[in-house]
């Protein structure tokens, strides 16, 4: 757009009056209202601050904090070592060793021999969280990870499969499986369809809610 | 001069002197409290029973920290110029009375005991201004020897500041000066007590409220306080002149400010708001118990006017540079020298009948 | 005025030549020249010997408190004004003439011009020595130019300083310059005026209506206190020297116009020929510019 273009609008500031212009009715009423502030937090118990250590701060359900790994309800890990978390990872923290699944699972090929995420490292967006096809990995809640090393905020597979335990029953997993009904997009790791998956969400189902 | 007479005079110098360093501690305490409060926050409540013992690990931290001199400054006036802050800070209290002095002080023996270090200056208020413009060179000073750009452009603001906003303050306070027709405190605070319309005491805020704007507006940018911190903006120059500062030094520079606050709020309190004047003390009550009283008027008083100024630090976003300046010469100044004359006038046509 | 005798005559003649050399040697060289340390050291040797034969001639006011606090502002005053005018460092030098007022209104503290002394603080160190430092900041910002570092006939300067003190020191010791304490006050002192009865002429006629008004004397005096000096002051200046002040008044009037009319930035008289031949448009539209 020109500057000559007849559908510019110039707008002029207003012209203030005398008593606007010395500026003390806007001071006055900013004064009211810091005071206000002021007031209601030292008098009237208005103040936000939570005392951290007595009080907990319970984080938001979409809070992005410590990630953890799911299991199924036999107990294995979930995760098929499928990468895609590892490859959507714009931090490139996340760094997977898959190996050939057990015998005695036979519904995935593949399962992570270690699973290692390095939560300095992490920017916690939540990509991994989004790419998952199986919901194995998710963001919990918890936001207070301290160490007195690098070294150990290296979290290893342990560690996160630890981290659901701790964290299963305050918050239940996020998403489980999509309904058998809907069509799941198939990928490369996981050939078979979606037959054997669609026993885990009629599991689960019930502890989405 | 009497020994005993030096001897109360080195009293009152400790005490005021202690007292007013004490105070600062607590003045960071409650400027962080109100900080809180006006962001919905608790502030510091960790340390004693409501953080009342904050201001000492304060302190402590101050004294305690790694006190770390550039390689590269210029080392005798960057020694310098935390002292001069500091220095400056505390001498002006020299000729402010806290209590009534002069005429109105109460007597041991026949001897008068002055609320105040050096009674009976005659220039009064006139050495508190001068005092405060040496002030500037603490600035300047540790602006420049930091060799830092931000330091030294923090130095120039503040002292092409101070100088600026001398002038209105100078000229607001002749109006009350030229009043109660003497420029030493104590005689315009028995002015305030003494005249006035029934009930309503002749304040210096109600017989002369533009020079009272005025006052406070210079004032505060004599203080260096938000709206006028330009000097320090944090946000431009990480800081201003003390940026180079670490441990006591930096410290020696927040009590000098905080010092500073004391010393407004006095002047604002005795000029505009009649000092140690109540409703029920007069001038006439010369008794100890009235001496007392009024000591704690005034000090009631000077808090209510530091509360004030950090309720107004919290309020007002600072000033750009160029609006400063305008502020000072093209409204300050003028209102200033228009109270004046008008003042003048007044007191000219009234002469003969007050 | 009667002559010296000739005792004074030798101590003055030894102060001018020992400050003369003194300060030559610890002057910065007149080209910004490099000097030995030994000169310097025997400069300040030589200066200060100078300055404690000054000593004698000043006399010190009664208790024992006020002398005290009378040498030390002498000495820091004087120590100032040979540093201020030695130092290499334009910024120091500026401080050190801080430290001179200072001292100097130390004095006039001493000498009960209370008015004097936070005038001259406020005035020049408070406003003309900050704009100083200001200004010699802002130059200075490419490290100290060769003006900066070098003085400018070190060698007459000193000794016309040294002959001016030599002149003021005879002056002021000379019998009969000063008052004795037989002689009637000067009349246009302070505190005269306020004693003085209403006398004839229009002076004294204003002098003694306007002193009664403004001064807050009608209030009794405490035992050792002095009457008002800001009231008596400003009823001399108003009185007695109201041609001085008005004059003064005009002239800085006329000294603020001159500023802002140089301040004032206005068009260049020609255009500029850099300008006008780098850039073609300008030449073409202004084809006469170019002279």
């Amino acid at each position: 757009m020109k500057p000559d273009d007849p559908n510019l609008k110039r707008v002029e500031p207003p012209k203030l009056t005398l008593l606007e212009k010395t500026y003390l009715p806007q001071i006055l009423g900013g004064l009211a209202v810091t005071g206000r502030h002021i007031l209601g937090s030292a008098i009237g118990g208005k103040a936000v601050t939570v005392q951290y250590p007595e009080e907990q701060h319970v984080p938001t359900a979409n809070y992005r904090g410590v990630h953890r790994l799911n299991k199924d309800e036999q107990g294995r890990v979930k995760c098929v070592a499928c990468m895609l978390c590892a490859t959507a990872c714009p931090a490139h923290c996340i760094d997977i060793v898959g190996a050939t699944a057990p015998e005695d699972w036979p519904d995935r090929e593949k399962y992570p021999e270690s699973f290692v995420i390095d939560e300095l490292r992490c920017i916690y967006c939540g990509m991994c969280e989004e790419a998952c096809p199986v919901d194995a990995i998710e963001l919990t809640g918890l936001y207070d990870i301290t160490g007195l090393s690098r070294e150990e905020l290296i979290y290893d597979k342990a560690k996160l499969l630890s981290v659901f335990d701790m964290t299963k029953d305050a918050e239940p997993m996020k998403t489980g499986n999509p309904p058998a009904s809907l069509p799941v997009p198939t990928s490369p790791l996981d050939p078979e369809g979606p037959g054997p998956r669609t026993t885990v969400p009629a599991a689960q189902l019930p502890s989405r809610s | 001069m009497a020994t005993w007479q030096i001897a109360v005079i080195l009293v009152k110098i400790f005490l005021i002197v202690g007292l007013f360093q004490g105070a600062v501690a607590y003045m960071i305490l409650l400027e962080r409290k109100i900080a809180a409060w006006a962001q919905d926050r608790i502030g510091p409540n960790r340390c004693g029973p409501l953080g009342l013992l904050q201001p000492l690990a304060d302190g402590a931290k101050m004294l305690l920290k790694e006190d770390v001199i550039p390689g590269y400054v210029n080392k005798p006036l960057y020694i310098l110029a935390p002292a001069i802050a500091i220095v400056m800070a505390t001498i002006g209290f020299a000729v402010v009375p806290f209590g009534p002095a002069g005429l109105d002080a109460p007597t041991v023996n026949g001897n008068p005991i002055h609320f105040q270090i050096a009674p009976n200056v005659d220039i009064g208020i006139l050495y508190v201004f001068a005092i405060g413009s040496l002030a500037v060179y603490a600035v300047i000073l540790g602006g420049y020897a930091s060799n830092n750009k931000y330091s030294f452009l923090g130095g120039l603001r503040n002292s092409a500041q101070i100088i600026s906003y001398e002038i209105p303050l100078g000229l607001s306070v002749l109006g009350m000066v030229m009043l109660a027709r003497s420029l030493e405190l104590n005689d315009v605070m028995s002015w305030q007590d003494r005249n006035g319309l029934g009930p309503i005491p002749a304040w210096g805020v109600f017989v002369q409220p533009l020079a009272f704007l005025i006052f406070l507006v210079s004032a505060f940018a004599e203080t260096n306080r938000l709206p006028f911190d330009l000097a320090e903006a944090e946000q431009e120059l990480v800081g201003g002149f003390h940026t180079e500062y670490s441990a006591m030094k930096f410290g020696m520079f927040f009590l000098g400010e905080y010092l500073h606050v004391i010393t407004v709020s006095f002047l604002t309190v005795i000029l505009f708001f009649g000092g140690w004047d109540a409703p029920f003390l007069g001038v006439e009550d010369t008794s100890w118990i009235a001496a007392v009283l009024k000591v704690g008027v005034i000090f009631f008083k000077v808090t209510l006017m530091v509360i004030f100024i950090m309720w107004i630090r919290w309020t007002l976003p600072r000033f750009r540079y160029d609006q400063l300046m305008n502020l000072a010469w093209k409204a300050l100044i003028p209102l200033a020298l228009l109270n004046l004359v008008v003042t003048m006038v007044l007191i000219q046509l009234f002469r003969g009948v007050g | 005025m009667t002559l010296l005798d000739s005792r004074d005559l030798a101590l003055i003649a030894a102060i001018v030549a020992l400050g003369w050399v003194g300060i030559w040697l610890l002057l910065p060289h007149r080209h910004g020249g490099v000097k030995t340390a030994r000169a310097y050291r025997v400069g300040a040797l030589l200066s200060a010997i100078a300055v404690l034969l000054v000593l004698p001639y000043l006399t010190p006011p009664g208790d024992l408190l006020a002398r005290l606090f009378f040498y030390s502002f002498s000495l820091l005053a004087l120590l100032g004004a040979v540093l201020m005018i030695t130092a290499r460092n334009p910024v120091n030098s500026a401080l050190w003439f801080a430290v001179v007022v200072l001292s100097s209104s130390g004095l006039f503290l001493l000498a009960g011009a209370q008015f004097l002394a936070a005038g001259t603080v406020i005035v020049y160190a408070g406003a003309i020595i900050v704009t100083f430092l200001f200004v010699i900041m802002l130059a200075q910002s490419h490290g100290q130019a060769i003006y900066d570092r070098s003085a400018r006939r070190p060698l007459a300067a000193s000794l016309t300083g040294m002959l001016l003190l030599g002149a003021l020191i005879s002056a002021i010791i000379a019998p009969g310059a000063t008052r004795k304490d037989g002689d009637p006050a000067p009349i246009y002192s302070v505190g005269a005026i306020a004693d003085q009865p209403p006398a004839d002429g229009p002076i004294a006629a204003v002098t003694a209506q306007a002193l009664t008004e403004t001064s807050r004397l009608p209030r009794p005096l405490e035992q050792g206190e002095t009457p008002a000096h800001v009231a008596g002051l400003g009823a001399t200046l108003f009185t007695d020297h109201l041609l001085t002040v008005q004059v003064v008044g005009l002239l800085l009037f006329v000294a603020l116009i001159g500023a802002v009319a140089i301040a004032t930035p206005k068009a260049p008289i020609r255009p500029d020929r850099s300008t006008a031949s780098s850039s073609p448009g300008s030449a073409t539209t202004n084809p006469g510019g170019v002279s």
